[in-house]
């Protein structure tokens, strides 16, 4: 517990709200955020190409990972299409940032005391750090785990296990469980072809799209709590 | 067909839909999630037909191996689609957003079956080409700019702006929406 003054009067309050909610006011008192909340169609536009890069980054992991633990072009190695792919993930990221920065101006306030927003910010810093970290070199090194991908792997998923302890909803748990499930069966069938590839770089593209579906599921649920 | 609607409103199970605390909010993030697998993929198949990407894997196999995961995508959004609509039919009815969505989905189908019956025919002469033909790469681009254009206008019927209630009554804008006489406006929602 801390202490906090309202008009001079002390008060118990929380470490978060002593040290962090005064940040979170500031920029939701600051110019660009006045700009976005005044605008009408900053938003809903953040919005629609939020939504178009979402999809892009959808494409560009299956089309990559996706091939790597079964469905996909088979005629192509899973290291030249994630070379390919490369760029629409960074691209799509990239827009996904910049307009998820809009979105967020226009309700700093809300998103402050939202679970769903700050789970997904943890999952959305471990998918990078496995995306980039882990999964790259596994693909590129055609599974064999090089010490600074375990390190990404280490600290992306113990982010990622965190927000699975933390979440309180039951629901979340449930939808959690069951993917993994999924992406493992997905994982032990496309063992069994005669083409498949190493155990750890299927495992690796099937936590790569588990990070992102958790990432985009509590982006959506944001506007559900 | 209005009434039809307004009778579909009123069923319980369209009621319990809407005010369901968990089902609803569902529904609403598989069809946002499912939009990664259908208009993601879709993407990568029709920047390969604009001859952007993947010049060197045949359209044969991009049809094959990619084009089904489109499908599967496309029949979940359908699936999830029909029953957020069943939840709210009479908002969704007079929405000028979602009456433009549908229309741009019906675009996109035609164009596909325009592609399907007319240009694909010759298909194995320039399966292999990095480039396809100007036929099939219009084809595409219909396609791309036809499904972006679903997503926002999609994203769009989120927004009241264009509600019945804030139209002029007598304006073309009211009469696109069928909104209702204004003495019963107030049972559109």
């Amino acid at each position: 517990m801390a202490t906090c003054y309202y008009e001079g009067e002390p008060y118990d309050c929380s470490f978060t709200d002593k040290y962090f909610l005064p940040i979170a006011d500031s920029i939701d008192q600051s110019t660009i955020a006045m700009a976005v909340k005044d605008s009408m169609l900053i938003v809903p536009w953040a919005g629609c190409f939020h939504l178009l890069s979402l999809a892009l980054l959808g494409g560009a992991i299956i089309m990559a990972d996706l091939r790597v633990i079964g469905p996909g072009l088979h005629s192509q190695s899973p290291q030249s299409l994630n070379r390919r792919m490369q760029p629409f993930l960074i691209a799509a990221l990239a827009v996904l940032v910049l307009s998820g920065v809009m979105l967020a101006l226009g309700e700093v306030m809300k998103l402050f005391y939202s679970p769903p927003y700050w789970v997904k910010m943890a999952t959305l810093v471990s998918a990078v750090l496995f995306t980039f970290g882990t999964r790259d070199s596994l693909i590129r090194n055609n599974g064999r785990l090089t010490p600074l991908a375990i390190v990404f792997a280490l600290v992306s998923l113990l982010l990622w296990g965190w927000v699975f302890i933390a979440l309180t909803s039951l629901l979340a748990r449930v939808a959690f469980l069951i993917m993994i499930a999924g992406l493992g069966i997905l994982v032990w069938l496309s063992g069994r072809s005669a083409d498949s590839m190493p155990l750890m770089a299927r495992l690796g593209s099937a936590t790569t799209i588990a990070l992102w579906m958790t990432t985009a599921v509590a982006g959506r649920w944001i506007a559900f709590w | 067909m209005r009434d039809f609607f307004l009778w579909m409103n009123e069923t319980p199970w369209s009621v319990a839909l809407r005010e369901s605390f968990y089902v609803w909010p569902i529904l609403e993030a598989s069809h946002v999630m499912t939009l990664m697998l259908f208009v993601g993929t879709i993407i990568m198949v029709d920047l390969r037909m604009l001859g952007l990407v993947y010049r060197n894997v045949p359209l044969s196999e991009m049809d094959r191996r990619i084009l089904p995961l489109t499908v599967a995508g496309f029949i979940l959004l359908v699936i999830t689609g029909l029953l957020l609509f069943y939840a709210k039919p009479l908002v969704y009815y007079h929405s000028l957003f979602f009456r433009l969505k549908i229309l741009l989905i019906a675009a996109a189908m035609i164009n596909i079956l325009v592609y399907h019956f007319r240009f694909q025919k010759d298909m194995a002469a320039w399966d292999s080409d990095p480039k396809p033909p100007r036929s099939a790469r219009i084809s595409a681009a219909i396609s791309l700019s036809a499904w972006v254009f679903v997503v926002i206008t999609g994203r769009m019927i989120a927004y009241d702006w264009y509600n019945c209630e804030k139209l002029d009554p007598n304006g073309v804008m009211s009469a696109l929406a069928d909104c209702p006489p204004i003495e019963f406006a107030d049972v559109t929602e």
